[in-house]
C-alpha cells in the first residue's frame, strides 16, 4: 500500500469508498512505480535513494566538483552565475554546490512525490531564476562525472542507467512551471 | 577549423596515452546498450542483448566497442583534421548504417563516463574533462558531416 500513492488511489476512493479497489490498485502498482515519464523500478528507487544518503555529508564537494565541470565544459552556462564567485573552492560555489546536491538527495527519499517536493523549486526555476531549462541536461551530465569519479567502481552500469534516469525525471519536474 | 590550446592538446594527448581500449571501448558500449536500450536497434546482429550481463558479457559487443574506441585513435593522431580523417567513416554511418546521429553524442557520453570511473577525479579533472570532451565532440560531427 505505501508504495502506491498515484493520484488513482484517490479517485478510487472518492468515487467507491471501496477499500477492496484500493488493495487490487496497490498491489498492481507495486511492482513499478511511474515517475513523471520515466520508468523507475523499486530496486531503481532504493539504489539511488541510498546512494545520495551516502552522498549527503559530501553535498558540498560533489555540488562543487559538478559546477565546475558543468563551467568548465560549458561556459554558457557561466551566464547565470555572474554575481557570484565561482571560482574553485569558494565559498559561493561550495555553498551553491551544496544546495543543489541537498535538493537533488531530498528528492531521492521519495521519488514518486516529486513534483511535491519540488513545487518551490520549480516556481523559483520558473518565474525568478528562468534558467533555460536545456541547462539541466549540461548540469546532469557534469553531475553523473562527478558521481562516477567519485564512486569509481561502484558506478555500475546499473546505478549509471537509475542516476540518468532520476535526473532526467528531476529536471523535467523542475522546468514543468515554465510554460 | 577547430582552434586548440596546447594545454587541450596536451591533455587529450595525455589521457589518450592512458585509455586501454580494449577495456574502456567494451564498456562504454556496453554502457549505451544497458542505459539507453533503444541504441540496440541497430545490434539486432550481435546475438543474445536481453539482459545487462548478457549485454556486457556479449563477445560482439566487445570486439565492436574496442573497434569504435580504437577508431579515435585516428583522430588523436590528426586533432588538425579531424573532419577529413572521418569522412569516409561518416559516409559509411550514413548510407549503410543508417546510424540516427545522435548515438555518436551520447555513446561519446558513455565513453567520458568510463574514462571518469576508472581515472577519477584528480586525472580527469575539469579541464581535462572540457579537453576531452571538446575532442570528443569534434570527432561526433565530424561524423555526422555527411550525412544528407
Amino acid at each position: 500500500m505505501q508504495h502506491f500513492k498515484g493520484h488513482f488511489l484517490l479517485l478510487l476512493e472518492a468515487r467507491t469508498g471501496n477499500s477492496i479497489c484500493q488493495v487490487l490498485f496497490s498491489q498492481h502498482y507495486t511492482e513499478r512505480d511511474r515517475t513523471s515519464a520515466t520508468m523507475l523500478s523499486n530496486k531503481e528507487k532504493d539504489l539511488i535513494k541510498e546512494i545520495w544518503e551516502r552522498l549527503t555529508p559530501v553535498a558540498a564537494e560533489i555540488g562543487a566538483d559538478a559546477l565546475l565541470r558543468m563551467f568548465a565544459s560549458y561556459p554558457g552556462t557561466k551566464t547565470y552565475f555572474s554575481h557570484l564567485d565561482i571560482s574553485p573552492n569558494s565559498s559561493h560555489l561550495l555553498s551553491h554546490g551544496k544546495k543543489i546536491v541537498l535538493a537533488i538527495a531530498e528528492g531521492a527519499q521519495d521519488i514518486s512525490q516529486l513534483t511535491v517536493t519540488l513545487a518551490p523549486l520549480q516556481t523559483l526555476h520558473a518565474y525568478q531564476l528562468r534558467v533555460d531549462p536545456r541547462n539541466f541536461k549540461l548540469l546532469s551530465h557534469s553531475m553523473l562525472v562527478s558521481l562516477a569519479c567519485y564512486l569509481g567502481d561502484e558506478f555500475t552500469p546499473v546505478a549509471h542507467a537509475a542516476m540518468d534516469k532520476y535526473l532526467s525525471a528531476f529536471a523535467a519536474v523542475l522546468a514543468e512551471k515554465y510554460r | 577549423m577547430v582552434e586548440w590550446t596546447d594545454a587541450e592538446r596536451k591533455a587529450i594527448i595525455g589521457l589518450w596515452g592512458k585509455i586501454d581500449v580494449g577495456e574502456i571501448g567494451p564498456q562504454a558500449l556496453s554502457r549505451l546498450l544497458i542505459v539507453y536500450p533503444w541504441g540496440q536497434r541497430y545490434f539486432k546482429a550481435f546475438g543474445d542483448l536481453s539482459t545487462n550481463a548478457a549485454i556486457m558479457g556479449n563477445p560482439k559487443v566487445a570486439q565492436h566497442g574496442k573497434t569504435v574506441m580504437g577508431g579515435l585513435e585516428n583522430a588523436v593522431k590528426n586533432l588538425d583534421n579531424i573532419k577529413q580523417t572521418y569522412a569516409k567513416l561518416s559516409a559509411m554511418h550514413s548510407e549503410k548504417l543508417h546510424v540516427d546521429p545522435d548515438n555518436f553524442r551520447v555513446l561519446a557520453e558513455c565513453i567520458s563516463l568510463c574514462v571518469a570511473a576508472k581515472f577519477g577525479p584528480s586525472v580527469f579533472t575539469a579541464e581535462v574533462q572540457e579537453a576531452w570532451q571538446k575532442f570528443l565532440s569534434v570527432v561526433v560531427s565530424a561524423l555526422g558531416r555527411q550525412y544528407h
